[in-house]
């Protein structure tokens, strides 16, 4: 079975456009969370995760002219994928038959909430352009045809696991000898509709997120894209493209507790780590560092340290969640934590937890300062909505 | 605040879909969560929800819910203390 | 490694949820799309979780449970669910919400339920199933990619893998549609459909021989495809003894480029069942296995009758506005 390398990868997040902008915040404590200014909420008293660039200055930095009907989530998606594929060297002759696996929990939403009025109204011509590009497949095309990729398109959308679970796609299909190269990740942007959504379940935090801090009051939504070139062997070395880490392990599995809320006790993010492990042939003891879901929600914050007390036990690797830099992007969430997995072990940091005062009681203590640290596995989790729970394990190159 | 009760009893079969349940198999004092009607945390947002719409009540955080959600009775006592 | 189909189940247009009545008393339509005819559901979901299910909810569980029912199979090895539009339903409900309100005081149920995996949580959820849980939401390829994850599953070892297509019309998108005038669609529908997909077979199994999806062909590509598709399976023309298609309008061109290169079988539309919708060419598998078992194609469904009177191997050819374009083969 073919290993399944990484060699390229792409961000954007309220933190900036690119990884050198993301990672500078992250070792400066830079926070991307501010009240929103772009998206056209009415609640612009809920802090978000927002990239501060209007939807043309995303069009023209993608040199694309006419950006008024295309969907953010795609602008943003098509960011981290030029950088990505520029990483990896990738040309055009190359991405014929590449494979595209995106992610994204509410697709075109921002195009459609905003032309909705037009559908009560009953002027349903002027809803035809929404309606065309609102769903989650319209953005993979958009994106597909944008950078040229001919081969398999798949779309996921199983809410904030999405693109954790095209990055598990990736890594299935280069081990079954079905796709050599795939570019995988996912995309979100910030929507009224998702900002609603949240806030009508009552959990999000009025002031700046706090995951792990027993005075947590929710999560902050947040907003981006993240892409990893997944290349089998075999086009490694017919390309001699150099190797950033590698996808060694990854699970999902389905909670089965509730609807939105996890199980008390974790078992989805207890059994999707256990799996990704078992994929790796890992010991839970290899792990060198943790980037959690940890969105600051009461309810995840408690099962998720539930479960990697129970798995990890005594020997609890050193972790934190990287939520309070970009908020909660929902479908993107995990593509960009693979990243922040990647960018880990690159630099052999650490990144903090920001905002934690009082510690929760389960685990030890969360990092809360840029922490040198021999890293070479990373283990990044996403759990989300309707019990899907997901866990990516990557290391560093072999 | 008999007839708040009643009121209470149909609104709440509305706004739960609760299409199975008659408001006379809603007893004022019958737990409404788990054993009782079965609700669960969804519905609990749901409530407050109501509370908010119909009734001009505000439940500041839902951890109250708890003990407001407890039967008709609760509910009604927390709405009449409550309403301006 | 063989892919069995241990069973399937249906929702649609026609009758085609019990089986004893499948496809009889063919039922025409009025209004602007297909609707589907929906079973008694309080008998097959449990009614605490029904009551806030929307129709595609309903329709993907209930075909869901009852494929697993007929296979034998309390917990699946993963449940994979495509569809093309998701939770329409209650997208609208909440969308409509946050304009009348204003952002004002909104009631959660309705964006709950609006999340894509909803389908595939819910089944979770009702059986207890903690393992794998997909949703595929891909345009004209949002089956194809559950299909295809199912078959890659049981060949990385797992079994029992349920793989579901669902996607619901509301009264809304279909005057936006028909608002939109496209000309490349003579109806629009709905519908569900499940199959449980297993390392073994018997009596009532189909084998899912394999599935290709490509995107983007043109009329001469497509004939190219289907021949590429049966030499990949070491099959020419003359093994297929039903193609089962999926015809948007009755003069389709694809459907010509499949003609020329199949040319003496039986044809069969499916879409005369389903009508349009992202995830239809479920219900096209789904008739493919029933046309297996029973040996018998309903005639309404029929374009071209060939010669043969026994069916074993039917190619199940679909494609969404000339974009998304998808081959399927059944073997019994």
């Amino acid at each position: 079975m073919s290993k399944v390398y990484i060699t390229g990868f792409g961000i954007v997040s309220s933190l900036g456009v690119g990884v050198e902008l993301n990672l500078a915040s992250l070792k400066g404590f830079k926070s991307g969370i501010s009240m929103p200014s772009f998206l056209q909420t009415s609640h612009k008293e809920l802090p978000v995760g927002e990239l501060k660039f209007s939807n043309e200055e995303l069009g023209e930095k993608l040199r694309i002219k006419k950006c008024q009907s295309v969907s953010r989530t795609a602008l943003l998606g098509l960011l981290a994928a030029e950088e990505a594929l520029e990483m990896a060297s990738l040309q055009e002759s190359d991405l014929k038959r590449a494979a595209l696996i995106n992610g994204t929990s509410v697709g075109g939403m921002d195009v459609s909430e905003l032309a909705y009025p037009s559908v009560l109204n009953n002027s349903l011509k002027e809803y035809r352009n929404a309606f065309e590009n609102h769903d989650c497949g319209a953005i993979s095309q958009y994106m597909a045809r944008h950078l040229k990729i001919h081969g398999h398109i798949e779309t996921i959308s199983t809410a904030c696991s999405s693109s954790a679970n095209s990055i598990m796609n990736a890594g299935r299909l280069i081990r079954a000898g079905m796709a050599d190269k795939v570019l995988a990740g996912g995309t979100d942007a910030l929507s009224i509709f998702t900002l609603n959504g949240f806030g009508a379940l009552k959990i999000l935090d009025p002031q700046h997120c706090k995951p792990f801090d027993a005075t947590r009051k929710g999560l902050n939504l947040g907003e981006g894209a993240a892409f990893l070139v997944l290349e089998s062997e075999r086009s490694v070395e017919e390309r001699g493209a150099p190797v950033l880490g590698e996808l060694v392990g990854y699970g999902n599995c389905n909670d089965a507790y509730h609807q939105t809320a996890s199980s008390p006790d974790g078992l989805g993010a207890y059994l999707a780590m256990g799996k990704a492990l078992k994929i790796a042939n890992l010991l839970p003891q290899e792990v060198d560092y943790i980037n959690a879901h940890g969105t600051g929600t009461q309810n995840n914050d408690m099962s998720e340290s539930k479960a990697i007390k129970k798995l990890f036990s005594d020997d609890i690797p050193v972790y934190s969640s990287t939520k309070a830099y970009t908020g909660h992007a929902l479908g993107a969430a995990g593509a960009i934590e693979a990243v922040y997995s990647l960018l880990s072990i690159r630099e052999q940091v650490v990144f903090p937890n920001l905002n934690v005062e009082a510690p929760m009681d389960i685990l030890p203590d969360p990092i809360t300062k840029v922490q040198p640290a021999k890293i070479q596995k990373v283990l990044s989790n996403s759990l989300g909505f309707g019990g899907n729970s997901t866990s990516l394990i990557f290391s560093s190159a072999s | 605040m008999e007839q708040l009760k009643e009121n209470l009893k149909v609104a709440i079969i509305e706004a739960l879909n609760l299409e199975d349940v008659s408001k006379e198999e809603i007893d004022n004092e019958a737990p409404l969560f788990g054993a009782g009607l079965g609700l669960d945390s969804i519905d609990a947002l749901e409530l407050i929800v109501l509370l908010e719409k119909e009734y001009g009540v505000k439940v500041e955080n839902p951890e109250d819910g708890k003990d407001i959600f407890q039967s008709i009775n609760t509910i009604a006592a927390f709405i009449e203390k409550n309403q301006k | 490694m063989k892919v069995y189909i241990n069973s399937t189940s249906s929702i649609s247009p026609q009758q085609s949820f019990d089986k004893e009545e499948y496809l009889k008393d063919w039922a025409s339509h009025e209004g602007t799309y297909l609707k589907a005819q929906e079973p008694i559901y309080k008998d097959i979901i449990n009614p605490r979780l029904l009551r806030r299910m929307s129709r595609i909810i309903k329709m993907g569980v209930a075909t869901s449970l009852t494929a697993l029912k007929e296979a034998g199979v309390e917990k699946p090895g993963a449940i994979i669910v495509g569809t093309g539009l998701g939770c329409i339903q209650d997208t609208e409900k909440f969308l409509s919400d946050i304009v009348t309100s204003e952002e004002g005081i909104l009631s959660p149920t309705a964006f709950i339920q609006s999340t894509h995996n909803t389908v595939a949580g819910q089944i979770a959820l009702l059986i207890g199933c903690n393992e794998d849980n997909f949703t595929y939401v891909n345009r004209g390829h949002s089956f194809e990619n559950a299909l295809m994850d199912g078959v890659l599953r049981i060949k990385e070892g797992s079994n029992n893998i349920l793989v579901a297509g669902a996607d619901e019309m509301t009264d809304e998108v279909a005057a936006i549609i028909k608002a939109m005038d496209y000309d490349q669609v003579d109806v629009w529908g709905e519908g569900a459909s499940a199959f449980v997909l297993s390392v073994e077979g018997s009596e009532t199994s189909v084998e899912l021989v394999g599935t290709r999806s490509l995107n983007n062909l043109s009329e001469e590509e497509v004939s190219g495809e289907a021949i590429e598709f049966l030499s990949h399976h070491n099959l020419t023309s003359e093994d297929i003894d039903v193609v089962i298609v999926g015809m948007n309008k009755e003069e389709d061109s694809y459907i010509q480029a499949i003609k020329a290169v199949i040319p003496d079988t039986t044809l069969v539309n499916f879409k005369r069942v389903t009508g349009e919708f992202l995830t239809a060419v479920a219900f096209g598998y789904q008739l493919g296995v029933n046309a297996l078992l029973t040996q018998s194609i309903n005639d309404h469904l029929i374009i071209d009758k060939g010669e043969k009177t026994s069916f074993k191997k039917i190619l199940v050819y679909n494609h969404y506005f000339g974009f998304n374009h998808s081959f399927g083969l059944l073997s019994k």
